[in-house]
């Protein structure tokens, strides 16, 4: 047995040995072209191994020393930078509030390059989440392929399907909506013939009719109380348009949106007339931390399609009372957008209450398919707003959400070719600053980024992995049973 | 002689079968062949492969979708189709040969291989159908050889071929179980026959249990039809004949006489012709080759498809209107042709995969490079199996390169790298992303940057066509096309009032003649208002002047007059202004 043993251990050396390692390295004065760009991001302790590829061109095999400073050490080669999962966590929870230094060599033409060292700061900000809920579908217009919502641990690259279309053929699924990343209350949406808005609330799972003809529209961009009691909801009649010039694609505007609250135990929906305006278009609706207040998006109707760059929301407040459900009486704008000729949408404010995160561009309520388009910060307690330089990019940089201990944001960018969204994440530290953000990690980031032809959507963080039954849920959605809803107006 | 003959007449059979097979795909219906390869995107990836091995049916769908890549070089593709047609009969005559049929029974083993070829003329049944056909039959055979082994070790094998083949070939699968079982029961083995059945019923569930997939579909086959609406009744027929026929011809008797082969032959080939010239051929086949004819620019052909069109569609007609734009003809021959209204140039867009790839070619060539491409990936994600396709992904990146989008041109042309057919072309474009002057440079490219759009932005709306025509023109006054689309949107929608205001800027279009539509339009109108011709400020030919003016007087006198319905008084453009309005 021994004797196998130590054949074994010679074996793995002699095969460790035959492996090439750098030597004879030439310098190049220069940070490595790596995908993705990795160089100077923030990463938190816990997050799956940060592989990366060359993308300095053709090479035959790259090598890495990652050195700690905290101590500790490891290294990868292949074709690609693969790190060992275990050791990479060891390696990272020991540098937790310090850095990760990085030295790529590249074999090339039978000659090694070395490159200047890079680092990765490793947060003192583990994210507390297990990982996060997003939606994978092809960019398009009016018809949807294959898509769904899906999971991914944060710690691993492992995906699993919340729901996918095959499990209800034609139909479109969005908006997956935990409360504070609890995914004890979600909601989403279902399009199709047998559209439907499920709720899940309190263990018990709903789904509601997708169109309520006094609402005169669906349920869509929902957002939980922080009780997980009530859940607003806009109603949008959206349409879109093609833009003729190059440089634009694709104009997704609202030719009418309300703000609503629906409370599930009791199947009502709440209407305030101050949140259904006939000449404003109100939506996006969110919750405060402490339950107190409901921020939406407005903006004054313009005709469309004269009007359609005129149309520019600012980000408002309304009081709301989570012990009688009623809102408030008067609507206060917290954030004037309009007078900055700019539009804000998709607010999102931080669990711990100090900020509010939303999306800048010059006009609409869709900013997914502006190249402007960037993420702004808005702080509660100085009232002052600044865009997210150092998370921002020159292509569209949207839709993001706080992760539980609001240390961390994800958002969707689409800084990797114009086009394909991908997902983000980046820290806030408790000053406020905001790091270079980190492109979801895969086990082979470049072979898997160019061969999928998903956008990623509506990103959150989930505290815990969702349980959800996909197939139980394209019977129900394919059922075509749904739960009647009540509507009543609030004072 | 005779002998040899009755020695060679089933070679010769199978070869005729073969060879007519290969004919019948090339000839008539090649278009079909082009549609099928325009719908999938094969690469050589090992994502793609495993993408397929991972769903019950995937390696029947590889093998299916490898060889379907072919078609592109339309000879081979009708060979491989016609191998897997031919395989399909050979291995179903072995198998009757195995049970003991008489060699003159020979022609029935035709007819499962007949049926398929039916059936494949429903464009959405796929050649997966054909490749789990044959794979199982091979398993049959295998089954066969071993079935009377000793042993303990023929069942347990059996049942775990039944399962794998379940995963690879999908739900033909069944075809095997039930063959199986068939032949235990008559070897009184019930349990081993229960054993066949429960393995495949076992693999459907298992596979319902891994996969993200409603039991229906799991049990009738994810892609052996492009809609995931279930399997038609016929293709499960197929696979209960296949997996009782071995057992039916066997047990028809001997049939003795030198015609009796012969006869037999003539009449299922008789009768295999005569469903083929029913199933094949009807509208649906009609716009498939309308869209395989704009796909190869062969323009001449759409023009003389459209002379003779029984059914116009809206897709048809912007084929042959496109068509007859392209050949430089639409303003001089519009009304030559049956017209249905502005939807004859540029149709309303429908959740489909086919009518809106040629109406993104019309905008393509117009230049609404955006619009285009909404169209085109609109056709892409219609696809019912959500394949992608290397036809559309090819336009696509043409309009990301016009719109100078590198980054999602060079992510579509990394795939198509990966291909067999398109990989040249994809390295051509790659090499020109990011190369403005190559790119300016180049006739289609270039052209399409010089006629789209340029500086003054706004939202298409197809409600307002004649705007964004008119926009478009304005844009860039080259654009003939523009101009031709724009004044032809407004005669068939029988506008004569903007058919006045626009039709002034001609003069910066280049024309050598006013088109002979316009002239038509022009005399009628000068007509309505002045008695005397001689002072019109139009060139227009004598030739156009009396066609018009007869037109309108044999209107005058008798609008029901036959002569109005033949040419040449039903192609004046009066006939669609006047008398068309008078029957809507």
């Amino acid at each position: 047995m021994n004797r196998l043993v130590m054949t074994a251990c010679a074996f793995a050396l002699a095969l460790a040995s035959c492996a090439p390692r750098p030597h004879s390295a030439r310098k190049a004065s220069t940070l490595p072209p790596i995908y993705p760009d990795y160089v100077g991001v923030t990463i938190p302790d816990g997050i799956a191994p940060m592989n990366f590829d060359f993308a300095g061109g053709p090479c035959d095999r790259v090598h890495v020393d990652v050195v700690g400073s905290k101590g500790g050490f490891m290294s990868a080669s292949g074709t690609d930078i693969d790190f060992d999962a275990s050791e990479w966590h060891r390696l990272t929870h020991r540098n937790a509030g310090g850095r990760l230094t990085f030295t790529l060599s590249v074999l090339a033409g039978g000659q090694w390059t070395e490159y200047d060292s890079f680092d990765m700061i490793v947060s003192a900000d583990a994210i507390g989440d297990w990982g996060l809920t997003y939606r994978r579908i092809p960019p398009g217009y009016e018809v949807y392929g294959k898509m769904g919502i899906y999971q991914r641990c944060l710690s691993t690259f492992d995906e699993y399907v919340l729901i996918e279309n095959t499990c209800a053929t034609g139909h479109c699924v969005n908006c997956h909506t935990a409360a504070r990343t609890n995914p004890d209350h979600f909601t989403f949406h279902v399009r199709g013939e047998h559209g439907a808005t499920f709720v899940r609330h309190d263990g018990r799972d709903e789904w509601l009719a997708a169109r309520n003809d006094t609402l005169g529209g669906s349920m869509v961009y929902p957002y939980w109380h922080p009780s997980g009691s009530f859940c607003a909801y806009s109603t949008n009649r959206t349409n879109q348009s093609f833009h003729a010039i190059r440089t634009e694609r694709i104009e997704v505007f609202d030719q009418a949106s309300d703000v609503f609250v629906y409370r599930p135990a009791t199947r009502q929906i709440i209407l305030s007339p101050l949140l259904a305006t006939a000449d404003h278009y109100e939506t996006y609706p969110v919750f405060s931390p402490d339950g107190a207040t409901l921020y939406f998006c407005a903006a004054e109707a313009r005709p469309i399609p004269d009007g359609y760059q005129d149309i520019r929301y600012n980000i408002c407040r309304i009081g709301f009372d989570a012990a009688t459900g009623t809102f408030g009486t008067a609507v206060d704008t917290i954030f004037n957008a309009r007078a900055m000729g700019m539009s804000a949408t998709h607010p999102r404010p931080s669990y711990d209450g100090r900020y509010i995160m939303f999306t800048m561009s010059r006009y609409g309520c869709f900013p997914i398919w502006h190249r402007e388009a960037d993420n702004w910060l808005l702080d509660l307690q100085t009232g002052q707003a600044r865009p997210l330089d150092a998370a921002n990019s020159p292509e569209t940089d949207s839709w993001h959400n706080w992760s539980s201990d609001s240390r961390w944001f994800v958002f969707t960018s689409r800084r990797d070719d114009g086009l394909y969204t991908r997902l983000y994440i980046a820290s806030v530290d408790a000053n406020g600053l905001v790091t270079k953000p980190f492109m979801l990690p895969q086990r082979h980031p470049a072979k898997y980024y160019s061969e999928l032809f998903d956008s990623y959507n509506t990103p959150d963080f989930t505290a815990r992995r969702v349980d959800f039954d996909d197939r139980s849920a394209g019977r129900r959605i394919m059922g075509g049973e749904r739960v009647p809803v009540e509507v009543i107006h609030s004072r | 002689m005779q002998q040899a003959f009755a020695k060679y007449l089933p070679a010769l059979l199978t070869a005729i079968f073969g060879v007519s097979a290969v004919l019948f795909w090339v000839f008539p219906h090649i278009s079909l062949l082009l549609y099928q390869e325009q719908y999938q995107l094969f690469v050589f990836t090992t994502g793609y492969f495993v993408e397929r091995i991972v769903l019950p049916g995937g390696l029947a769908d590889y093998v299916a979708e490898f060889c379907t890549q072919f078609n592109y070089v339309y000879v081979v593709g009708a060979m491989l189709v016609a191998a897997w047609l031919t395989g399909l009969q050979l291995l179903v005559w072995q198998l009757c040969r195995r049970h003991g049929a008489a060699a003159v029974w020979y022609p029935l083993s035709f007819v499962p291989a007949l049926l398929v070829w039916c059936a494949m003329s429903d464009e959405n049944v796929m050649l997966s159908f054909v490749v789990a056909l044959d794979l199982n039959l091979l398993l049959m055979l295998a089954w066969r050889r071993v079935a009377d082994a000793r042993g303990p070790w023929p069942m347990p094998c059996c049942v775990a071929a039944i399962v794998l083949a379940y995963w690879l070939t999908g739900p033909a699968a069944m075809a095997l179980a039930a063959y199986v079982a068939v032949g235990e029961l008559k070897r009184r083995r019930p349990m081993a026959a229960v054993a066949a059945v429960l393995a495949v019923a076992t693999a459907v569930l298992l596979s319902y249990r891994l996969l993200h997939y409603p039991l229906a579909r799991l049990v009738v086959g994810l892609n052996y039809y492009r809609y995931p609406v279930g399997m038609p009744a016929f293709m499960c027929l197929m696979l209960m004949l296949l997996a009782m026929m071995p057992w039916l011809v066997a047990a028809l008797p001997q049939w003795r006489g030198r015609i009796a082969m012969p006869l037999l032959a003539v009449l299922t080939f008789a009768a295999g012709c005569g469903s083929l010239s029913v199933l094949y051929g009807g509208l649906r086949h009609d716009l498939i080759e309308y869209d395989y004819l704009v796909r190869t620019h062969n323009w001449d052909a759409i023009v003389a498809k459209g002379k003779t069109q029984p059914d116009p569609t809206p897709m048809s007609v912007s084929c042959v209107n496109l068509a007859l734009s392209r050949k430089g003809m639409l303003a001089d021959c519009l009304f030559d042709f049956y017209q249905n209204g502005a939807e004859g140039l540029l149709p309303t867009f429908t959740r489909d995969m086919l009518s809106p790839v040629s109406t993104a070619e019309i905008f393509y060539y117009l230049g609404f490079v955006n619009d285009s491409e909404r169209y085109m990936f609109e056709a892409q994600q219609a696809v019912p199996n959500f394949r992608l396709s290397a036809r559309l992904t090819k336009r696509i990146v043409d309009c990301e390169i016009v719109n100078g989008n590198y980054g999602v041109a060079r992510k579509h042309l990394q795939q198509l790298r990966n291909s067999l057919f398109y990989s040249d072309w994809a390295e051509s474009r790659l090499a020109m992303l990011g190369n403005e002057q190559a790119i300016d440079a180049h006739p289609e490219y270039g052209r399409l940057r010089r006629i789209r759009q340029q500086k003054t932005d706004f939202l298409f709306s197809d409600s307002e066509m004649d705007q964004m025509l008119g926009l478009l023109f304005a844009g860039n006054m080259d654009n003939r096309m523009a101009y031709e689309y724009l004044m032809c949107h407004v005669l068939l929608r029988r506008d004569l009032e903007k058919f006045g205001q626009y039709y002034p800027l001609g003069q910066y279009a280049g024309y050598d003649h006013i088109p002979r539509a316009f002239q038509q339009v022009l005399v009628g109108q000068w007509l309505r208002e002045y008695s005397d011709l001689s002072s019109m400020p139009y060139s227009v030919s004598a030739a156009n002047v009396s066609s018009t003016v007869e037109f309108i007087r044999t209107y005058m006198a008798d609008r029901r007059s036959p002569s109005l319905q033949r040419p040449p008084l039903s192609t004046n453009a009066w006939h669609y202004l006047l008398a068309e309005s008078d029957t809507n």
